[in-house]
């Protein structure tokens, strides 16, 4: 599959997921230069093909967005750890998503996501990279094949 | 009709949106049971009884499949309907599951009407609040 169309397709199953589950809109952007403080995640997967699925968030939208999928009003009255689970689940979600759409008839295993620090200076080859801009804030996904 | 059921994820967030979604779906609920793993929600089911079962599929410890299977073991998926809430929305996985027992498929993301219509379908009845 060209590297324009599964990008794209990642793209389209965030652009999704933001918009039904977390009620945000988010556009193409061009990359952040000097992008820090960060929350993200990752999830590795495996079976049909293997690699890892990572996002990353500006760390206010991160907060609204945890507010929103929790449906608590006041992000203050937010558990402290209600950041860290949102952008875990939406991790998965996505990474689910764009398998699902650039593999239709393939079965994969998805690990459990975890918290990663901020992303790498550099890009590998092959890894596809996007990033959205909701308006309150960037959004960084990236997919690398094993 | 109000309906005792029992969520089965790893992520707590994700529970809390289920119920939440449940709560704007208008179907009305008696009791919401939770457990984070298949064998949590096993352990659960020898105390407790539903109505419906929504589970994820990749989970720590016990996962869906597994999950699903020893339910079909047991021979409760025959009165026990059992819907599968996963990120993974490829027909490969949905036949998977429907054949190890599930009787319902629902992907993420998803909205709350698709829960709502998809419990109907799968209970054969109208339980909108």
């Amino acid at each position: 599959m060209p590297l324009e169309t599964s990008t794209d397709l990642m793209t389209d199953a965030a652009r999704e997921i933001f918009e039904t589950m977390f009620f945000l809109a988010a556009e193409d952007c061009a990359p952040a230069a000097d992008w820090i403080g960060s929350v993200g995640a990752e999830v590795e997967f495996n079976g049909a093909e293997s690699g890892r699925f990572e996002v990353q968030l500006d760390p206010q939208l991160a907060q609204e967005l945890a507010a929103g999928f929790s449906g608590v009003m006041d992000p203050s009255e937010m558990p402290d750890d209600a950041v860290p689970q949102v952008v875990c689940e939406l991790a998965n979600m996505i990474c689910g998503a764009t398998l699902s759409r650039m593999e239709p008839d393939a079965l994969f295993n998805l690990e459990p996501p975890r918290l990663i620090a901020a992303p790498g200076s550099s890009e590998e080859d092959g890894q596809l990279v996007r990033w959205l801009d909701s308006g309150q804030g960037l959004i960084r996904l990236s997919l690398a094949w094993a | 009709m109000k309906l005792r059921i029992l969520i089965v994820d790893d992520s707590p967030a994700m529970r809390s949106f289920i119920k939440r979604v449940l709560d704007l779906s208008g179907i009305e609920t008696e009791s919401l049971l939770e457990a984070g793993d298949g064998a949590e929600a096993l352990e659960l089911l020898d105390r407790e009884w539903v109505d419906v079962i929504l589970t994820d599929i990749n989970m720590p410890r016990m996962n869906g499949e597994e999950f699903v299977r020893r339910l079909s073991e047991s021979g409760l998926t025959e009165s026990l309907p059992v819907i599968v809430i996963s990120t993974d929305a490829t027909s490969v996985r949905k036949e998977h599951m429907t054949g190890l027992g599930a009787r319902g498929y629902l992907g993420k993301p998803f909205q709350p009407e698709q829960l709502r219509e998809e419990m109907e379908r799968v209970l054969g009845v109208s339980n909108a609040a």
